[in-house]
C-alpha cells in the first residue's frame, strides 16, 4: 500500500496539495494550519483522535465542577460561622437582659420589705408577685447559667478565659446577692438594700460590660465572614465564567481542529475523485494525515495510477477505434453516396407514371428492400403504333447493386428487343441470349413481356420463369400461364407465347415474388392462395394493389423487416356507365356494410397512419367528383370523412399498422353515403354533443373533443353500426333536391 | 420547430402579432404553432392576429390547438383575431362557436383597419 507522503513518484501525476481553496474551503491561516496539519500528522486512528477531542473537553468539565464544589463547601462554612455568630450575640443579649433582671428583681424585693407602705406608683402585686422575687431571680441566675455555658459552646477556644472571667463574676454577683439576702431575712432591709446597691449592682453592670464587649466582638467578626462571604461567591462567579468560556473556546477550537484535519483530506480525495470522473487521470492527493485518511489517499493516489494506465490504453484503442469507424464512415457515406445515386438511376429506369390508357386504368407499385433492387416493371411503347403498348415485370435472382445492375441491361435489351419484334416470346428469347453471355453464372432474371391491344383488349404475353399474373374476370381469378425459363439461365430458349382477351372489368395483377414470398413473425408465407383470394375479393387497379399493401402490413405485422422487392402492376380494363365511367369490374349495384344498396363508387383500405386522413379525402373527392355536389357541400364531406377517418385510425384501430380503415363510397338516387369501417367492434362511439367550448377556453375541460361534433354537423345523417369485429361509421348527404349531383348519377 | 406540413412564423405589425400559419393545422402543427404563440406574446402585443391564408387544412385536432392557444390569450387577457379562413373553415369556426371568441376576417388588410380600435377597448 503505497502512503502518499512518499511523495508523487508517478511520472506526470500533479499532487494536489490542499488545492487553492481545498475543495470549497476556506484557506487557513498560518497558526491554525499548523495546529491542523500537527493533528493530523499525529500518528493515531481517526477513532482515537475523536476520543481524546472528546476526552480533553471532558475533563475540561470535571476541573469546572471540582472546584465549583470546593468553592462552595467554603461558602457553607462560612454561612454556619454566620449562623453561629448571630445565635452568639442574641444569646449575649438575652443573659444581659438577665443580669439585669435579677438585680432589678433584688432591688424590688427589698424595697418592698423596707416600706410597708408600697410607693403610689408600685402596687400591692409588685411586691407580691407570683412567683416571688427571690424564686424569680433563683431562675434567671439558673438561665443566666446556661446562656453563658451556650455562649461557651459557640466560641473559639481562644475565649475560654472570658468565659472563666464571666463566671467567677457571675459566684460573686451570687455571693452578693446571698448577702444581701440574709440581711433582709435578719429584718434589717437597710443594710441589704446597702450591699445590693455597693456590690450585687456594680457586679450585675460589669457583667453587663462585658457581654456588651462579647456582642462586639461577635457583631465584628460576623462582619468579617460576610465580607469573606461576598467575596467568595464573587470569585466562585468568576470561577464558573472563566471554565465555561475556556471550555467553550477549547471545544470549538478542538472540533475545529479536528473537523479541518478530517475534512480537508476528504475535500482533496473528492477533488481528485472529480477529476478521474472527468477523465483527467493526473491528479493525486497529498495529505498530511497519517490515519485512516492517509492510507485511503493512498490507496486512491494507487488506484488512480493505475486507472491512468487503463484508460491511457483505453483511450488508445478508443483512439484507434474512432479512426477505424471514421473510415468506415466515410466509406460507408461514400457507398450510400453511391447507393443514392444508384438509386436514382434506377428509379429513372423505372416509369415516372403509369400510362394513361383510354379504357384501361394501370397503376403500379415499386418498394425494393434495399436502396436498389432487382425488381423492375416498364411500360413501352410502340411508335409506329399507338393501340400497342407493352408491359414488363421482371426480377433478378438477386438483390442490391448486382441486382440493380443487371436489372438496367436487362431492361435496356428488353427495351431495344422489343422495339424491333413483335413477338414477346421472340423478345424474350433475344434478351435470353444477350444476358447469358454477359450475366454472371449465379445469376438470372425472370420477366413477363406482354403487348395489350388497347383497342381489343387482346393481351398477348410470355413468360420467363416469373410469378404468373392473376386473370380476374367475371367467371373468377385465373393464372396466366406460359411456358419458359429464366433469362440468362441457358443459350437457345424458346418461350411459350399465349393470348388472353380482357373484357370490360376485367383485371390483371403482374407480381414480383415480394409479395408471396413474405413471412409473418411465425415464419409462414403469404402464399399464392391468399394473394389469389385477395385478387378475387376486390376489384383491379389502385383499390387492389392499396388492399393488397394494407394486408401484406397487416400479415407481416409492425417492424417487418421487408424480404425481397415488391412489385405490383396492374391492368384493369375499365367499363362505361352513363356518363361516368367507372370500374367495370365493380358491380353495378352493390350493397354497403350498413346494409346500403348503391352504385360503389370507391372500396379501397388505408393503413393506420396518422396522418391518412388526407388520402382519405382525396379518395373519396376523387370518387364522388362526377357527381358534381356543390363545392360547400363537398367540402363538408370532406371534414366528414377526415374526422371519421382519423377517428377509425386513432380509436377504432389504435393506429396499428397492420388494422387497415376501409372505405367505401356507395351513391343512390337518394343520398350518398362513405362507410368507414375499423377494427373497433367493441367499442361504442359516444353520442355527439356539443362541447363545452366555455370550459375548455377556462381550463375546466382538454381543449380536444371535437371530431364527432363536426361530422354531425357537416353531414345530414350519421350513422353508426357494429359486429364483433368491425365498427362502421356511415356519412350520408342526402341527394334529393341536389340537382347537380342527382344529375351525375 | 416546423411539424408535418407546417410551418407558423411570427412578426409584429402596428403592435400587433401576427402569426402566419402554412400548411396543415393538424396535430402535426402542435409544437409549431404553441412556439410561435410563445414567440408571439413574448412582446407587448396585446392582440395576436392568426393568419390562415395559407391554411388549406384543419382537422378536429387543430381546432384543438386553436382552443389551447385561444385559451391561454384570454388567461393572459389578450385578444386574438383570425383572418384568411375559407369559407368552409369559417363555418367550422361558427359551428364550434370559435367565433364567438375571436374576432374573424376576411384578410389581413380589414383586421387591421379594425383590430387597433379593438385591441385598445
Amino acid at each position: 500500500m503505497a502512503d502518499t507522503r512518499d511523495g508523487p513518484e508517478r511520472g506526470a501525476a500533479k499532487p494536489v496539495p490542499e488545492p487553492e481553496r481545498e475543495g470549497g474551503l476556506p484557506d487557513l491561516p498560518g497558526p491554525l494550519r499548523s495546529l491542523v496539519d500537527f493533528v493530523a500528522r499525529i500518528k493515531a486512528s481517526v477513532h482515537v483522535k475523536l476520543l481524546v477531542g472528546f476526552l480533553i473537553g471532558a475533563l475540561l468539565l470535571l476541573g469546572m465542577g471540582i472546584l465549583s464544589l470546593v468553592a462552595i463547601e467554603r461558602m457553607n462554612n462560612q454561612v454556619d460561622e454566620l449562623n453561629d455568630l448571630s445565635e452568639k450575640v442574641e444569646r449575649s443579649r438575652q443573659a444581659i437582659y438577665l443580669i439585669t433582671a435579677q438585680s432589678h428583681f433584688r432591688a424590688m424585693a427589698l424595697v418592698c420589705d423596707l416600706v410597708e407602705t408600697p410607693p403610689s406608683d408600685i402596687s400591692y402585686n409588685d411586691c407580691a408577685p407570683d412567683p416571688p422575687w427571690n424564686d424569680r431571680i433563683a431562675s434567671a441566675k439558673q438561665a443566666f447559667a446556661a446562656q453563658v455555658d451556650e455562649l461557651d459552646r459557640l466560641s473559639p477556644p481562644g475565649q475560654n478565659a472570658f468565659f472563666t472571667g464571666v463566671r467567677e463574676a457571675d459566684a460573686g454577683f451570687a455571693l452578693a446577692g446571698e448577702k444581701a439576702l440574709a440581711l433582709d431575712e435578719a429584718g434589717d432591709p437597710t443594710a441589704a438594700l446597702e450591699v445590693h446597691l455597693a456590690e450585687e449592682h456594680e457586679i450585675s453592670h460589669a457583667l453587663e460590660d462585658d457581654l456588651n464587649a462579647l456582642i462586639d466582638d461577635s457583631s465584628a467578626e460576623m462582619a468579617r465572614t460576610t465580607d469573606d462571604f461576598r467575596s467568595d461567591r464573587g470569585l466562585l462567579r468568576i470561577m464558573v465564567g472563566t471554565f465555561s468560556g475556556v471550555s467553550l473556546v477549547t471545544s470549538v477550537a478542538l472540533g475545529l481542529v479536528l473537523s479541518l484535519a478530517f475534512v480537508r483530506p476528504v475535500r482533496s480525495i473528492d477533488h481528485v475523485l472529480a477529476s478521474i470522473a472527468r477523465g483527467d487521470f493526473s491528479q493525486r492527493v497529498e495529505v498530511p494525515n497519517r490515519d485512516e485518511f492517509g492510507t485511503l489517499t493512498g490507496n486512491l493516489n494507487d488506484m488512480t495510477g493505475q486507472l491512468a494506465s487503463l484508460y491511457g490504453d483505453l483511450q488508445k484503442k478508443v483512439d484507434d477505434q474512432v479512426e477505424e469507424l471514421k473510415r468506415e464512415a466515410l466509406q460507408r457515406e461514400r457507398i450510400e453516396q453511391e447507393l443514392r445515386v444508384a438509386h436514382d438511376i434506377q428509379l429513372a429506369f423505372l416509369p415516372k407514371e403509369s400510362p394513361h390508357l383510354p379504357g384501361w386504368q394501370v397503376e403500379a407499385y415499386y418498394q425494393p428492400a434495399r436502396a436498389v433492387g432487382g425488381d423492375f416493371y416498364d411500360f413501352i411503347d410502340f411508335p409506329d403504333n399507338d393501340n400497342y403498348r407493352g408491359i414488363v415485370v421482371g426480377d433478378v435472382s438477386d438483390k442490391g447493386v448486382p441486382a440493380a445492375l443487371v436489372m438496367c441491361a436487362s431492361r435496356s435489351m428488353l427495351r431495344a428487343a422489343s422495339q424491333r419484334l413483335d413477338s414477346p416470346g421472340e423478345v424474350l428469347a433475344a434478351v435470353n441470349e444477350l444476358l447469358y453471355r454477359d450475366i454472371p453464372p449465379n445469376m438470372f432474371v425472370t420477366c413477363l413481356y406482354a403487348i395489350l391491344d388497347i383497342e381489343s383488349g387482346r393481351l398477348v404475353y410470355a413468360n420467363a420463369g416469373h410469378n404468373l399474373p392473376y386473370l380476374r374476370t367475371d367467371g373468377g381469378v385465373a393464372e396466366l400461364r406460359a411456358t419458359g425459363m429464366p433469362l440468362g439461365l441457358m443459350p437457345g430458349m424458346t418461350y411459350e407465347e399465349k393470348t388472353v382477351t380482357l373484357a370490360p372489368g376485367d383485371s390483371v395483377l403482374f407480381h414480383s415474388d415480394g409479395l408471396v414470398e413474405a413471412h409473418n413473425t411465425e415464419r409462414e408465407m403469404f402464399g399464392f392462395p391468399r394473394l389469389m383470394g385477395s385478387v378475387e375479393k376486390h376489384p383491379g387497379g389502385a383499390q387492389l394493389i392499396d388492399l393488397l399493401v394494407a394486408e401484406l402490413a397487416q400479415f407481416t405485422g409492425a417492424g417487418w423487416e421487408q424480404e425481397d422487392d415488391v412489385t405490383l402492376v396492374t391492368l384493369q380494363r375499365v367499363g362505361t356507365v352513363g356518363n361516368d365511367t367507372v370500374a367495370a369490374a365493380t358491380p353495378a349495384e352493390s350493397q354497403g356494410a350498413s346494409g346500403n344498396s348503391g352504385r360503389i363508387l370507391a372500396d379501397f383500405t388505408l393503413p393506420s397512419e396518422p396522418g391518412n386522413e388526407r388520402r382519405a379525402i382525396e379518395r373519396v373527392a376523387e370518387a364522388v367528383r362526377g357527381l358534381g355536389l356543390p363545392a360547400a357541400r363537398l367540402e363538408r364531406l370532406k371534414t366528414a370523412v377526415a374526422e371519421a377517418t382519423m377517428n377509425a385510425m386513432e380509436h377504432g384501430n389504435k393506429y396499428r399498422p397492420d388494422l387497415p380503415v376501409s372505405i367505401r363510397v356507395l351513391v343512390s338516387r337518394e343520398a350518398l353515403s362513405v362507410e368507414i369501417i375499423d377494427h373497433g367492434g367493441d367499442q361504442p362511439i359516444p353520442t355527439p354533443e356539443a362541447p363545452d367550448l366555455e370550459a375548455k377556453l377556462a381550463g375546466a375541460q382538454p381543449p380536444r373533443g371535437w371530431g364527432l361534433f363536426l361530422i354531425k354537423n357537416m353531414v345530414d345523417d350519421l350513422r353508426v353500426t357494429s359486429d364483433e369485429t368491425h365498427r362502421t361509421v356511415e356519412l350520408v348527404l342526402k341527394l334529393e333536391g341536389d340537382d347537380d349531383a342527382r344529375k351525375g348519377l | 420547430m416546423p411539424g408535418k406540413d407546417f410551418e407558423a412564423s411570427v412578426r409584429y405589425q402596428e403592435g400587433v402579432a401576427v402569426i402566419d400559419l402554412r400548411g396543415e393545422v393538424n396535430a402535426f402543427a402542435d409544437e409549431a404553432i404553441n412556439a410561435a404563440y410563445a414567440e408571439a406574446v413574448s412582446g407587448d402585443s396585446a392582440t395576436v392576429l392568426l393568419n390562415f391564408d395559407a391554411v388549406d387544412y384543419i382537422n378536429s385536432t387543430g381546432i384543438a390547438l386553436i382552443v389551447g392557444l385561444l385559451a391561454m390569450a384570454r388567461k393572459a387577457h389578450r385578444r386574438v383575431l383570425a383572418c384568411g379562413l375559407s369559407d368552409h373553415y369559417r363555418e367550422v369556426f361558427q359551428i364550434t362557436r370559435l367565433a364567438d371568441f375571436m374576432s374573424i376576417f376576411p384578410d389581413e388588410v380589414s383586421a387591421f383597419a379594425n383590430a387597433p380600435a379593438s385591441a385598445d377597448s
